[in-house]
């Protein structure tokens, strides 16, 4: 069996207006709300672009797996501002519908009415572990298509925490499709064969998808040994 | 194939009133032939059976599925017999509200023993939660909190399984606490690295700290992360990328969440009350619940206390914050489709049942479409009565009450349940400790936004 990057999507935005309101404490807190409903937006259009082509019976049943290094901690670092400079009252109920990094998923399963099985996906290397998780559901059989979909929105303490200091990262939402296809006898056999290998000791989240946007077409394979895995890609 | 379409007509003739398998036709919907997808998922669990293929969801659920369509989807041969390894349990560990340590909680479960405490935040309106007998609200709210739980959950699981080749073990972590108090301490403290406290490593951490080199996966999908979690593992050890799993469900009662959870207006003073016509909502509490799953091989010779014989899931919802009927009820489906089961072979459903309005009667409408007739013959408890809401620990701590229920034969209370809501007077709620045998439990675990899951437990 053949798992390919069927289609893909990414795109990239800037992180200034969400570190300018987290330091701005309670005058920043609507701006902070108006970034997450926009990163909820923007990863449901990366979903919706690997997707516009498929039926409405198809997306009843496909597949999603999220990924991301922080998630939407962005929410909670608010939440813990509002509890201790205003009293929990300030909380936004709103605002903690997107406290779990899985409410991206959510939000754009809503959308484009994706109903099979979600799950996100958190922390160094939960991009690789993604894509490695699709394609264990693609050769068990579970599902024909899975979305592979990542987003980042580093704020500074999770800039400093993981990667130290330094200036504003860029953020990011991308969305893969990688779906099972035909055999035509020509697999690949061999790792170093590989147009690239990623080796998920080297990655932590925000790194391994967008890479990925242009292998569109592409053979994505794992190679596993010794506990450690790779992932190949064959360009088509 | 011509083999397969024979095979197929058999077991479609079976579930039909009249006909034989000669005069089906191949092409026919089999919706216009009158079966259900109760029926569908009948058939598709005796062609497994047979066949030790694997009929995909989205053949089985199609709206056009026919006999033909069917047998073309019977070529998964090469990936059966990883399909059909048994996944057992080989050791449980446990702590939360119930107490320390597996023994505890079943003699908890049985005896309707839970702590708890009011929450150690601001909190006029005096709500409880749920927390480690004895522990001090200073540990309660530590930053270190939900590694701690973790490790203490992991590391009775692996000693109870008396083994050796730990260091292949991969670690499945599932939790909510993605942005509690050991955020709060790295914000209030810049001076203090937040690294080691931090949820994205906490897989990692505790895999280091039990000494398990297998790989380490966080899952963050909302309260049906334990859940989430354990259907994760199963599909690796399933896929042969691991011999052995740990998965931990675990989570802390945090100050974002017990504050977010207030705003949303989902928390109650009463606890969980699920059916019970005066439920009003949730109570959280603090636990950590972990299970050591296997592959099963002819080397092994540990002993079981059960298998996992099968997982789904769906993400249908139509709002973020309302759960949703359908959504459930394709989940049930799914897992019973990929357990190879059929509705009547599940002796015990341990409901998802968290006491709020609108998600008990969303459950018992998924469970009345799914089971049918069959429903009030099986029975149905919450464990989130005496437990309330684990949340990210809720999926695996749930199963253990199927696990242990299939091994003692016994089937432990829905407590806090009277006045049981009329809508629940045909369905056998189980509000008192009784003896019942059986092979199959369901376990039902959903989250906000939408995560709907089952798993399907066997008898060992």
């Amino acid at each position: 069996m053949t798992i390919i990057i069927d289609a893909v999507a990414s795109i990239e935005f800037d992180l200034e207006p969400l570190w300018h309101n987290l330091d701005r404490g309670r005058q920043g807190w609507d701006g902070v709300s108006e970034f997450t409903s926009g990163l909820s937006d923007r990863f449901a259009s990366v979903v919706g672009a690997v997707i516009n082509d498929q039926s409405v019976e198809s997306r009843a049943e496909m597949e999603i797996v999220s990924a991301s290094l922080y998630g939407t901690a962005h929410v909670a670092e608010v939440m813990h501002q509002q509890i201790h400079l205003a009293g929990p009252k300030w909380i936004n109920p709103e605002q903690f519908l997107y406290y779990s990094p899985h409410s991206m998923l959510s939000a754009a399963a809503v959308f484009h009415k994706i109903g099979g099985a979600g799950i996100t996906l958190l922390g160094p290397n939960s991009s690789f572990r993604a894509i490695s998780h699709a394609i264990t559901r693609l050769s068990l059989g579970r599902s024909s298509k899975i979305i592979v979909a990542g987003y980042e929105a580093l704020t500074p303490l999770a800039r400093e925490t993981f990667f130290g200091l330094g200036s504003i990262p860029r953020g990011h939402c991308t969305a893969l499709l990688l779906s099972r296809a035909e055999d035509d006898g020509s697999q690949p056999s061999v790792a170093d064969a590989a147009d690239l290998l990623l080796n998920q000791n080297k990655l932590l989240g925000i790194d391994l998808l967008p890479d990925l946007a242009k292998y569109r077409g592409a053979e994505v394979r794992v190679f596993r040994s010794n506990e450690k895995s790779k992932l190949g890609i064959f360009r088509a | 194939m011509e083999n397969r379409i024979s095979t197929v007509r058999s077991v479609v003739a079976a579930r039909l009133l009249s006909g034989s398998p000669e005069n089906l036709d191949d092409e026919t919907p089999l919706v216009d032939l009158g079966l259900d997808s109760v029926s569908l998922i009948t058939i598709a669990a005796e062609l497994q059976r047979r066949t030790g293929a694997i009929i995909p969801d989205e053949v089985l659920f199609h709206a056009d599925v026919t006999v033909s369509s069917l047998a073309a989807s019977l070529v998964g041969e090469e990936n059966a017999s990883s399909e059909k390894a048994t996944v057992k349990v080989v050791g449980m560990g446990v702590v939360g509200p119930t107490g320390q340590g597996l023994t505890k909680f079943w003699e908890s479960m049985r005896a309707e023993y839970s702590n708890r405490v009011p929450a150690p935040y601001d909190n006029p309106r005096q709500y409880m939660i749920g927390a480690v007998p004895n522990a001090s609200p200073g540990e309660i709210s530590d930053p270190s909190r939900l590694f701690l739980l973790a490790c203490e959950a992991g590391r009775e699981a692996l000693n109870s399984s008396k083994q050796e080749d730990r260091p292949a073990t991969q670690v499945v972590v599932g939790t909510t606490d993605t942005g509690g108090n050991a955020l709060r301490h790295a914000l209030v403290n810049p001076d203090q690295k937040y690294e080691p406290l931090a949820t994205a490593r906490v897989a990692e951490r505790v895999a280091e700290a039990l000494g398990l080199q297998g790989g380490a996966t966080l899952v963050a999908s909302a309260s049906a992360s334990g859940a989430v979690a354990l259907g994760y593992a199963l599909d690796l050890l399933r896929a042969g990328e691991s011999e052995q799993v740990l998965v931990i469900g675990v989570d802390t009662v945090s100050e974002t969440g017990f504050h977010g959870l207030a705003a949303l207006r989902t928390l109650s003073p009463s606890g969980c009350r699920p059916f019970s016509a005066e439920r009003s909502g949730i109570a959280i509490s603090e636990a950590a619940s972990a299970i050591l799953l296997r592959r099963d091989d002819s080397k092994s010779n540990m002993l079981a206390r059960g298998s996992l014989a099968g997982y789904g899931a769906s993400s249908y919802t139509t709002h973020m914050a309302a759960p949703e009927s359908a959504g459930i009820e394709i989940a049930i489906r799914r897992a019973l489709a990929n357990a190879g089961i059929a509705p009547s072979d599940i002796d015990l459903i341990n409901t998802h049942g968290p006491g709020t309005k609108l998600g008990d009667v969303a459950e018992l409408n998924a469970l009345r479409t799914v089971f049918g007739d069959a429903l009030p013959r099986i029975p149905i408890n919450s464990s989130k009565g005496l437990l309330w809401h684990c949340q990210g620990a809720a999926g695996v701590i749930e199963s253990q009450v199927c696990i242990m229920s299939l091994q003692s034969g016994i089937l432990t209370p829905t407590v806090a349940t009277q006045p049981l809501d009329s809508q629940w007077d045909d369905v056998d709620v189980v509000d008192t400790l009784r003896e019942h045998t059986g092979t199959y439990a369901m376990s039902i675990s959903c989250g906000l936004g939408g995560v709907n899951t089952a798993l399907v437990w066997g008898k060992s």
